[in-house]
């Protein structure tokens, strides 16, 4: 069976949930993610649906929601019990409400994927890594952050992300493992 | 009605009030509070629904309302539920009008023929209001009010029967329409803004949990893949979340963010206004965040399509120093 290290392998690799993933349409979701989400508009042409712990977000650039983005957030699995979609626990049962970025690092290398630390350009911000197969950005837990996420520790993931149109200068990336 | 839920829950607050031992301003206050609550969750739920038609006209999709009812019946349903609106929604001058009758609105005005119609004998009422000797009537009109009367005397019965019963399919589709509603309503969680002087008595407002807890912000909103679109934002404990912005004054503002299903109250905004006018170390926060949304964004990691959306973050962190941070 597999296991949620394997869903975020999968979503590392790949870029997708489930197989869907950043182009597709608003209905090309519920039909994987099931009919259970929620559905908002943040600013002008932007939709979102939020299946739990993921969230499809789409833009409206030329008459047509097309996904842009799409958020997978770890980070609120110890403050919520009703985050993972039931088409994701079916498949890769049970989720933590922590999820240390290093049991996925050693899922992803064992695979023979390359990951890179991306250089903080803030203090402020998430430690960030790049996985260049599937354009995905794990964002952790940092010293920043640790005051204001006590149930969460140093190196947990907060969120997984691909967004379209995200460039990453060579000169940031730093060959991790 | 919504007006007689918002008074009951505004009188069962006062009541709780006076009962919990409080003073007649708080027990007021409580009251002020309850109204308030059920005030907002109509606005919602009425914004949420002329939104949403809006969009679906602009598309040529069925309105929510309509949506509801097919789902609940079908095209059939639909049809009759279509008819009755028009029917129920149609005056009795219009249908004078429709029918070539409206000389009677000009003669009689619309209130006696409604009244003549009560009377049973809608013929012999009009008639009798009728001035034969008027001068209207004696320059020729009177082959068209004979024509318009008769009209009226064959038809409006029907007129009011289709309109009694576009009113029972209306009545029908009522419970359909206001259960959809409900459930597009998105979650209002009731709490109180944490200030002395504003603790208010429980107060059970329909639709709401009835133990009020104080608002909280749970953590200022991180710089994640969405900061771009949600801009500088502080997620609160009910899991709803607070857009931060500043106003044309240069005050700091806050604007509801529909997340995970649940969108802030009032007091929840007011809460997270409140907590970064109050807290340097919050202030320094949302400051930090957005000046590494800032970075973010220039060094092409962070992605943002509204370029307004920049001109906030910037607002916000100049009005941030402005209060003071670390």
């Amino acid at each position: 069976m597999s296991s949620h290290l394997d869903f975020f392998a999968d979503f590392a690799v790949t870029g997708t949930v489930l197989g869907v993933g950043l182009g597709s349409g608003p209905d090309d979701w519920p039909g994987v993610l099931g009919s259970d989400f929620h559905e908002a508009s943040w600013t002008d042409r932007h939709l979102v649906r939020q299946f739990g712990f993921v969230d499809a977000n789409f833009y409206d650039g030329s008459g047509e929601w097309v996904c842009d983005s799409v958020n997978v957030r770890p980070g609120q699995l110890h403050r919520f019990d009703d985050m993972i979609p039931e088409a994701i626990g079916s498949r890769y049962g049970s989720f933590p409400p922590r999820v240390p970025f290093e049991e996925v690092a050693n899922r992803l290398v064992s695979a023979g994927v390359e990951i890179y630390h991306v250089s903080r350009v803030n203090v402020a911000s998430l430690e960030q890594f790049w996985i260049p197969d599937g354009k995905v950005m794990f964002s952790l837990i940092s010293e920043y952050q640790r005051e204001d996420f006590p149930a969460l520790r140093l190196g947990d993931v907060y969120e997984a992300s691909t967004t379209t149109g995200v460039d990453i200068a060579a000169e940031q990336l730093t060959r991790y493992r | 009605s919504f007006a007689d839920q918002a008074a009951a829950s505004a009188a069962q607050a006062r009541a709780d009030a006076v009962a919990a031992g409080k003073s007649a301003s708080e027990a007021a206050a409580a009251a002020a509070e309850a109204k308030q609550i059920a005030v907002e969750k109509q606005r919602l739920e009425d914004a949420a629904t002329r939104q949403n038609d809006l969009t679906n006209n602009a598309n040529g999709a069925l309105v929510d309302d309509e949506q509801a009812v097919f789902d609940q019946g079908g095209q059939a349903a639909l049809d009759e539920y279509r008819a009755a609106l028009a029917s129920a929604n149609k005056t009795v001058g219009q249908w004078l009008v429709e029918n070539s009758a409206d000389i009677l609105l000009t003669l009689l005005g619309v209130d006696n023929i409604v009244n003549c119609v009560k009377t049973g004998d809608v013929g012999t009422c009009l008639w009798a209001l009728v001035d034969v000797g008027s001068f209207a009537f004696a320059i020729g009109k009177a082959p068209a009010v004979s024509k318009a009367i008769l009209k009226v005397v064959n038809g409006i019965s029907k007129f009011f029967e289709e309109a009694s019963k576009a009113r029972k399919v209306l009545e029908r589709t009522a419970k359909t329409i206001q259960d959809a509603r409900a459930a597009r309503r998105p979650n209002l969680e009731v709490c109180e803004i944490p200030l002395p002087g504003l603790r208010l008595a429980a107060v059970a407002v329909p639709g709401f949990a009835a133990a009020p807890k104080k608002c909280q912000v749970d953590h200022v909103g991180q710089v994640s893949g969405d900061y771009g679109t949600k801009g500088p934002h502080l997620n609160m404990d009910d899991r709803s979340e607070v857009s931060i912005g500043v106003d044309k004054n240069g005050n700091l503002v806050g604007f509801p963010i529909n997340a995970n299903g649940k969108m802030p109250s009032q007091q929840h905004i007011q809460t997270a206004i409140d907590y970064l006018m109050s807290s340097r170390a919050g202030r320094t926060k949302l400051l930090n965040n957005t000046e590494g949304a800032l970075d973010q964004i220039k060094a092409g990691v962070l992605k943002v399509n509204d370029p307004n959306m920049i001109v906030r973050m910037k607002q916000v962190c100049y009005r941030l120093r402005k209060l003071g941070v670390d």
